[in-house]
């Protein structure tokens, strides 16, 4: 931890404990820390910089705003020195962003329907209390339980107002500064057409067509209109390539679902969907509400089923037709699945294959 | 706890409630307490955010968030079985997360929970300051007549009154009559409460809540704690009612895909010198009925009653031979309130 704000041990506020540096984002540094009050871990979050600072009580005043259950809560927020910090619920996993790099790189329709249900209800909560995201990527949402997915929660409200911002006033003052940059292209992929060009300009249905980009993101594996300075045109048309599976247990799901981002990749902001018309779409989904599990296939020499061995207890059973994406399974290959009771050995539904 | 007053939080810019203790509280045990309601993290329990101490450190309030709106003393009684479910859910949900993190509120009511601005309810009011074992001559501040179960009278002069979660299940099921009649009856407001009690009969509701749910809440006001039922088995029970006919069953083989559900709610699978079956949609499950020839599902040969898990194969035919597979997954729309 060295070029750090903190280091281990460090007490904050004469409360908040320092445990460990989780990670930065464009504009602060996380940290794991223990609430010594309520015997609590939390994230503490501290801006990089000075200029980040002055704005950093504001994105902070605009997050506590918001309390729903898929939005990561804010509880607290002090100054202490020259400093100033926010305290926010500390939620054990991953960002979805790590999760799709470095374990699971696309997700099954069902899976997806209930992250994507899930995310638009804390999305329609914050537009409820007016605020807006403006920077919804998969970085800035969090994975409960990391890998297994347990939940999603959206976090970082209010920073991307203050990354634009400083964009903007970088451009002004003719300083291009990397940090700038790389913000940029990091929320590219997910910008709307009307927000190119102007990002703190962005309204409600900005956040509606990001959404709409990472449920496609996280069915398909693919960013819906291509990574980089290339992906501009291809936003301002709006055409994607349609979504479909061959598979029959996944069709109908894919195809719900498909319907639901289609509507809200649409480039007018006043025909898209907004966050209420998306939770009742979304709300039409049909998922099992299964946990995930990890295993390795360890027999797989015909066409149609094999065994998975998974991390924890025996063998289990799957069907071919149950492996989404187009990805082969050979003996070696690591899976996740959800487990359903069989004779013999259970059964594994559905199987995805994962880094 | 005492008094509760709604105040800025100059830093956030948002409401928050300060309530205050009574004085003499033990500061280590309410802040050990609030340390493991905070462990909950159910969204249905209400979010701590800071103790307030004198000026010799012992804890004098508890800061909260603010929730405006409501409690539930001012919803409209539900009128028919399924504003009845869409209420009741939540809150068995709640209490179900409470007891599942091996804590007891020790106070359900109505005036103790709320709906948050998005329609989350929301669980208050614990009885922090207060004891697992009460000395039978402080049972008045245990909890609120009407709302208290029969063991919670039962110490006599010099003993303790020792009781567990199954005192709020008894409340829960108060809350439910109160908030559907507007009242309780007058029973159950005897201290102790005059136990069976006629009135506490949800089916004399007459919003015509399934009779299994019936018999299962009326167990609510079962005299021996032992004989009412968990808090999770009452959540999972009116949320299968939530989700009745809601089901669907996405049955494909190489030759065909079939939708089973409501409106589509029986299909025979039949493959000639192999076997057949049909499945249908009771509304709750898929059962498997007509079975003829060689059927297995998951590898486990079946008959006529068997209910379909979530996921499952079918096979059709004797083994060694050639067969027919089918695969069937069962799924439904979440239950979000």
């Amino acid at each position: 931890m060295s070029d750090l704000l903190h280091k281990q041990g460090d007490l904050v506020g004469d409360r908040y404990q320092i445990q460990g540096y989780l990670g930065a984002g464009g504009m602060q540094e996380v940290y794991l820390a223990l609430d010594t009050l309520l015997s609590r871990q939390v994230a503490l979050k501290a801006p990089k910089n000075k200029s980040a600072e002055k704005r950093f009580q504001r994105s902070a005043v605009v997050s506590a705003r918001i309390n729903h259950t898929n939005v990561a809560k804010t509880l607290d927020y002090l100054e202490e020195g020259k400093r100033s910090y926010l305290i926010e619920e500390y939620i054990n996993g991953a960002d979805l962003g790590q999760i799709l790099r470095d374990t699971t790189p696309i997700l099954d329709p069902l899976l997806v329907a209930r992250l994507f249900h899930h995310l638009a209800k804390g999305l329609a909560a914050s537009h409820h209390a007016d605020v807006v995201h403006r920077d919804l990527k998969p970085s800035n949402i969090m994975a409960s339980g990391g890998k297994y997915l347990t939940d999603v929660k959206i976090t970082d409200f209010g920073i991307a107002k203050l990354a634009a911002e400083e964009i903007d006033e970088a451009v002004k003052a003719g300083d291009s500064s990397i940090t700038a940059s790389q913000t940029v292209i990091g929320a590219l992929p997910y910008m709307a057409p009307e927000v190119i060009g102007s990002i703190a300009s962005a309204d409600k249905p900005a956040d509606i067509w990001s959404l709409g980009a990472l449920a496609y993101e996280l069915l398909s594996g693919n960013k819906p209109f291509g990574a980089g300075l290339k992906a501009v045109p291809a936003i301002l048309e709006g055409k994607v390539a349609p979504l479909a599976s061959t598979q029959r247990q996944f069709q109908t799901t894919m195809q719900d679902v498909f319907e639901v981002i289609k509507k809200c990749l649409v480039v007018d902001p006043k025909e898209r969907l907004n966050a209420d018309e998306l939770v009742n779409a979304c709300e039409k989904f049909c998922y099992p509400i299964t946990d995930r599990e990890f295993g390795v296939v360890n027999k797989f020499d015909n066409n149609s089923w094999g065994f998975i061995q998974p991390d924890q207890g025996k063998s289990i059973f799957f069907h071919v037709e149950s492996i989404f994406g187009k990805a082969r399974l050979k003996v070696g290959d690591r899976v996740s699945f959800a487990r359903h009771a069989g004779g013999g050995s259970d059964r594994a539904f559905p199987v995805i294959k994962v880094i | 706890m005492s008094e509760a007053v709604v105040c800025t939080d100059t830093h956030l810019e948002r409401q928050v409630v300060i309530k205050s203790l009574k004085p003499g509280a033990d500061s280590k045990r309410i802040l050990d307490e609030l340390a493991a309601l905070q462990s909950i993290r159910s969204k249905h329990v209400v979010q701590i955010y800071d103790v307030i101490r004198d000026s010799s450190g012992n804890v004098v309030g508890i800061v909260e968030e603010y929730l405006p709106g409501d409690d539930l003393t001012s919803v409209s009684s539900p009128k028919n079985a399924d504003e009845f479910l869409r209420l009741a859910y939540p809150i068995a949900e709640g209490i179900a997360d409470i007891h599942t993190h091996n804590r007891v509120h020790r106070d359900i009511k109505r005036q103790n929970m709320k709906f948050d601005a998005e329609d989350c309810l929301k669980i208050f009011d614990f009885g922090l300051a207060r004891d697992a074992a009460v000395e039978a001559s402080t049972m008045g501040e245990i909890g609120t007549p009407g709302y208290m179960a029969p063991e919670l009278f039962s110490a006599t002069k010099g003993t303790k009154v020792v009781f567990d979660k199954e005192v709020d299940v008894f409340a829960f099921g108060a809350t439910l009559l109160a908030i559907t009649l507007g009242t309780l009856p007058k029973d159950l407001k005897e201290v102790p409460p005059k136990l069976p009690c006629a009135e506490a009969d949800f089916a004399k509701l007459g919003i015509g809540i399934p009779a299994p749910l019936v018999s299962l809440l009326n167990k609510c006001f079962a005299i021996k704690a032992s004989d009412r039922p968990t808090m999770p088995s009452i959540a999972s029970s009116i949320g299968q009612f939530l989700l009745q006919n809601k089901h669907r069953a996405l049955i494909a083989s190489n030759s065909r895909t079939d939708v089973l559900d409501s409106t589509n709610a029986v299909v025979q699978l039949s493959v000639q010198g192999q076997g057949s079956l049909n499945i249908s949609y009771t509304g709750f499950e898929f059962v498997v009925w007509n079975v003829t020839g060689h059927v297995s599902i998951n590898n486990i040969p079946t008959s006529n009653g068997y209910v379909l898990p979530g996921s499952c194969v079918i096979v059709l035919g004797p083994a060694s031979s050639f067969r027919t597979f089918v695969t069937v997954d069962v799924s439904h729309p979440e239950v979000s309130l």
